[in-house]
């Protein structure tokens, strides 16, 4: 007989291993022979780990994840499992050390069944510039399932694995677990630790996760979070225990409602469905109260010349000398950078290796990218300003739901406004989460909260009792039931 | 507003990315119509901000004491190099100045 | 004539344990890249963490030449390509450096002259290419990619090749002092490059200058400028313009050259690096970096003149390294107020015999086998009369090679001085008996043969008889 255990969430899974119901080495099959029924259909997994995870799930596991089955974006570094980033310039690449995260994770008895499919470099809203191919959502497969982390989410959504880690450095976390009808939580810059995590944008940068519920976002928070030695840029702040925080009442909390979050490029349909959220987030006892964020329009600006000018100088390290893609029949050491570059990146990358120098280069610097960390500092100050007077901020995760695979392949700026609501909370550093809301033609659509620096906890309580009244994070695409 | 194919080689030549003509062409379109979108910023009129921060949170970063804690290992560190021979890695010839 | 103007960047190998941004090690000549860890490999997703004691060796050099410490400084990424820097960028820092100001004083012929320094930076030093071990392949070593340097520049106030050459001699005795670089110029611990522009008059705006790089001998600075102002003079003597560019100078042929000319102008596109937060000089970083802060040479050196009596030459020699001066601070402090002339005496005795002994045995003070406790004790027994000159040479000798305490040793080699004014008598008459020609002509008026008096009487007395007693004795005895 077939398990069922695909359709339970972490905490379900959790409670049938305590119960003696299942073990670590069943969840394991389970998973994997999902993994070999559906994921051909969805692309999700650029790298499987089956004979390692059945080695590790015969073994006795601690942990306050022990037997939980994960997969990992392809982005963190996994010691001796190749690491892609779904790049031809590191197809081959199999790093001889684990990312933090990865390593805390296994720490807690977590089992990791492979690397998923993304973005190339995390640069994409759609996961259609992977090397790999693009990845399908599974709530229809002509459509994306969003993007940096798409293969996480897709293969979290179509039951492939209960949780899994992704990045958000403008909404890469946020956005495919809006698209794919998923809970997903990008905490604040710092709080996890980016040792390991191959750097797209090092400012904006943060791990994340993606799940069906808050719940489980917050048992998979209290593992990874907290100071790193190896990450200059991790913060000493206390790690709260997220999962006892979660049942704090939601009544006499202020939740602020972004004016500029319902601009003319949201879907009407999806404002509707934010109403409605907010209306059940009222009757649970919370307080809506309008707020300003005046400057919110400069955030896509502001985000395309600093993400690009800090990858442009992080990608530079990709020169086919020590790892990586080499080309062939070179002559010179000129023609070794160049070509091997020209070869290993795809355009999407390329595109913002290349706006990234212009707006570095000289005579432009002062024009560009100072005027854009000046204007972050001041968009930050107007998100603290606000977050001083309520405790979270609502609104849409993405103004529309999922579009459709090449859809938005002509225009790459199309693509940039689709992160619209995301950027800005990285720009400013806010832990920001996205919770299923409800559907549009059939396609899910998320919810994002937003928190003050480090406050985590109230964040994941409230999307914790919005999900205690709602049932969309319980709803299954059809196809993969 | 379209970047000149001598900007956008220029740019290339700098980030040592080979481009054929038909990239050269199309990313002089592409990057020409973000900075466009960027330039909304460029000629926004901003307050004084507070220095520019480069992380979002500005405190006193981690220093780690001086214990030397970790070795080089070429041995397995160049079992990733395209080239390598007798521990170091290798590139074309420099020719230096 | 031409004024000349040279400033000199001077980048100093700090003297950590561990890199600048990573936990491997900094010990120079290991085998290749086996001190080339992850982060200094630049492999995906590692990050660079501060070195503590780095940053405290920068703000202690700060202090030291009276800069002024950034409380909030910043790195930031220099980025070009190059296969011994594995990131593509180079994590140095640009507007925001940890030190700004201050000022070193050099000598020039009898007068002190104030260098004002422009700043003092925070950088990683990138790896070793070796161009020449495999044919058609430049072969890379990165055990030197993260190694934490000072970037020292001075304001371009240097007049004359030995300006710059006391200047670096300066900076190398405080770096050394300060314990913040161990002073190898061969294996690059100190590396300068220099600026040189020429102009009509000290009132003419600054000329186009010239950039020497990697001049890593005092000798090497001094011939390299010697060169190129000859060079630029003759340039602009011919009418002609200097090109503003980056030259090397080849000690073969003592002459510099320009570096191959760049295909375009470098664009090293300078942003705050986002891995690594501002750096804050906090009030503990502070006071880490006071309490290393030892007394200065110049200020030791004027302290030796006016506590210990020195000659300002010998207060200088005696300061030119620290362990030379602590040294002698031993000695001295053991001494002093044991005898009217004890500290110079000391000093006479260090820089003399110890320094000699040293020489001969190719060691450094560091290594000095001799206790400073024990050539105190010789020094008070030259001091209490115990011991003569050559007898305290003999003693000397002896202590060096042997483990005995000095009066032991004075014992044994039967050393002691004869000041008993009895035995000395007996032993002028018995000379006086013995050359009663000379003692004719002393008396006719040869009052150079004293000397000879007292020669053959300490000859007599195997080294013993105290001389300046003799010569007492003996001018009582032929009664003028």
């Amino acid at each position: 007989m077939r398990g069922e255990w695909h359709t339970r969430d972490v905490r379900g899974l959790l409670d049938a291993l305590a119960r003696g119901e299942v073990t670590p080495a069943g969840l394991v099959e389970h998973f994997l022979e999902r993994i070999a029924e559906h994921d051909p259909a969805l692309n999700c997994f650029v790298t499987r780990t089956a004979d390692e995870a059945r080695t590790r799930a015969s073994r006795p596991l601690a942990g306050a994840l022990a037997g939980i089955p994960l997969a990992h974006k392809d982005i963190f570094c996994t010691a001796g499992v190749r690491t892609t980033c779904a790049s031809r310039m590191l197809s081959d690449f199999v790093p001889p050390y684990d990312a933090t995260v990865v390593r805390r994770l296994d720490e807690a008895g977590a089992i990791v069944l492979g690397k998923t499919n993304m973005d190339e470099f995390a640069m994409g809203s759609s996961n259609e510039t992977s090397v790999f191919g693009p990845v399908r959502n599974p709530w229809d497969l002509e459509r994306v399932p969003g993007g940096s982390s798409g293969g996480s989410a897709a293969a979290v959504a179509a039951g492939l694995v209960p949780a899994a880690s992704g990045t958000d450095t403008g909404g890469s976390v946020r956005q495919p677990a809006a698209f794919c009808g998923l809970s997903g939580l990008k905490p604040t810059y710092g709080r996890l630790s980016r040792y390991g995590m191959i750097a797209f944008a090092s400012s904006l940068d943060q791990a994340g996760f993606l799940a069906r519920t808050a719940e489980d976002l917050a048992r998979l928070l209290v593992v990874t979070a907290g100071a790193d030695a190896r990450d200059a840029t991790s913060s000493p702040e206390a790690v709260v225990d997220y999962p006892a925080a979660l049942e704090a009442p939601i009544r006499g909390r202020t939740i602020g409602v972004v004016k500029e979050f319902r601009d003319a490029g949201l879907d009407p349909r999806v404002a509707r469905l934010v109403d409605e959220a907010l209306a059940v987030l009222e009757r649970s006892g919370a307080r809506l109260v309008d707020v300003s964020l005046p400057r919110l329009g400069l955030a896509v600006p502001i985000y395309y010349i600093l993400a690009p000018a800090e990858c442009s100088a992080n990608l530079a390290r990709y020169d086919g000398v020590r790892y990586g893609h080499r080309a062939r029949d070179v002559a010179s050491l000129e023609e070794l950078y160049a070509r091997s570059r020209g070869e290993g990146f795809g355009p999407e990358v390329k595109r913002r290796i290349m706006i990234g120098t212009y707006v570095l280069s000289h005579g432009y610097y002062d024009a560009y990218y100072l005027k854009a960390e000046r204007a972050r500092a001041l968009l930050q100050k107007d998100f603290l300003r606000v977050l001083a007077e309520v405790d979270l901020l609502a609104g849409p995760t993405t103004p529309t739901v999922a579009f459709r695979i090449g859809e938005k392949n002509d225009d790459p700026l199309t693509m940039y406004l689709n992160d619209i609501y995301t950027n800005a909370v990285n720009l400013a550093g806010l832990p920001a989460l996205s919770i299923p809301m409800g559907f549009v033609d059939g396609l899910p659509a998320g919810l994002q909260l937003i928190g003050a620096p480090f406050a985590e906890a109230p964040l994941l309580s409230v999307a914790h009792r919005y999900q205690q009244a709602t049932e969309w994070h319980r709803a299954r695409p059809p196809r993969f039931a | 507003m379209s970047l000149s194919d001598e900007d956008v080689r220029r740019m290339a030549r700098l980030a040592r990315l080979a481009l054929d003509d038909g990239e050269v062409t199309r990313f002089g379109d592409e990057l020409g119509r973000i900075l466009a979108f960027v330039d909304a910023l460029r000629v926004a009129v901003l307050e004084e901000a507070p220095a520019a921060l480069c992380g979002p949170w500005a405190r006193t970063p981690f220093l780690r004491d001086d214990r030397v804690e970790e070795a080089g290992h070429p041995e397995l560190y160049q079992t990733q190099a395209p080239e390598s021979r007798d521990g170091y890695y290798l590139v074309p010839r420099v020719i230096e100045p | 004539m031409w004024d000349t103007v040279i400033g000199l960047e001077v980048h100093v190998q700090l003297l950590t344990e561990s890199k600048l941004f990573s936990s491997t090690s900094t010990r120079f000549g290991a085998p290749p890249n086996t001190q080339a860890g992850l982060v200094d490999l630049g492999f995906p997703g590692t990050l660079p963490v501060p070195n503590r004691a780095a940053v405290r060796m920068a703000v202690a050099f700060g202090l030291a030449v009276g800069g002024r410490i950034a409380e909030r400084s910043r790195f930031a990424r220099k980025s070009y390509f190059y296969p011994d820097l594995p990131k593509g960028y180079q994590i140095s820092q640009y507007d925001e450096p940890i030190v700004v100001g201050g000022s070193i004083a050099i000598g020039v012929g009898e007068r002190v002259k104030t260098i004002p320094l422009v700043r003092a930076h925070l950088e990683e030093d990138a790896g070793k290419s070796l161009h020449d071990l495999y044919p058609g392949r430049t072969a890379l070593d990165l055990n030197r990619a993260g190694i934490p340097l000072l970037e020292i520049v001075s304001s371009p106030s240097l007049a004359s090749p030995e300006e710059a050459v006391a200047y670096l001699k300066e900076l190398h005795t405080l770096v050394c002092y300060l314990g913040i670089c161990d002073g190898n110029m061969q294996e690059g611990s100190l590396r300068c490059d220099a600026n040189v522009s020429l102009r009509p008059s000290p009132e003419a705006p600054l000329g186009t200058r010239t950039e020497i790089k990697n001049l890593n001998s005092f000798r090497f600075l001094e011939q390299a400028l010697t060169y190129e102002i000859r060079r630029q003079a003759e340039v602009l003597e011919a009418g002609g313009t200097v090109a503003q560019e980056t030259r090397l100078y080849d000690p073969d042929r003592r002459e510099t050259r320009p570096m191959r000319s760049k295909e375009e102008a470098e664009d090293y596109r300078y942003f705050p690096d986002p891995d690594l937060l501002p750096l804050v000089v906090d009030e503990t970083l502070r006071a880490e970096a006071q309490t290393m802060l030892p007394e200065l040479p110049r200020a030791r050196a004027e302290r030796f003149v006016r506590v210990y009596g020195l000659e300002p030459y010998a207060a200088g020699v005696l300061t030119s390294s620290r362990p030379l001066a602590d040294y002698y601070e031993a000695v001295a402090s053991a001494v002093s107020g044991k005898g009217k002339d004890s500290a110079r005496t000391a000093a006479h005795w260090v820089m003399g015999d110890l320094l000699g002994a040293l020489n001969r045995q190719g060691i450094g003070i560091e290594a000095c086998p001799l206790a400073p406790a024990r050539l105190a004790a010789l020094v008070l027994r030259v001091e209490d009369g115990t011991l003569s000159g050559p007898k305290a040479k003999e003693v000397f000798e002896a202590l060096w090679a042997g483990a005995e305490d000095v009066d032991t040793l004075i014992e044994r080699l039967g050393a002691r001085q004869i000041n008993d004014r009895e035995a000395l008598l007996e032993l002028v008459d018995r000379i006086l008996e013995a050359h009663p020609r000379q003692r004719q002509d002393y008396l006719a008026g040869k009052d150079k043969l004293l000397g000879f008096f007292v020669g053959q009487a300490v000859k007599a007395s195997g080294g013993r008889a105290n001389p300046q007693e003799l010569g007492a004795l003996f001018r009582e005895r032929l009664g003028r």
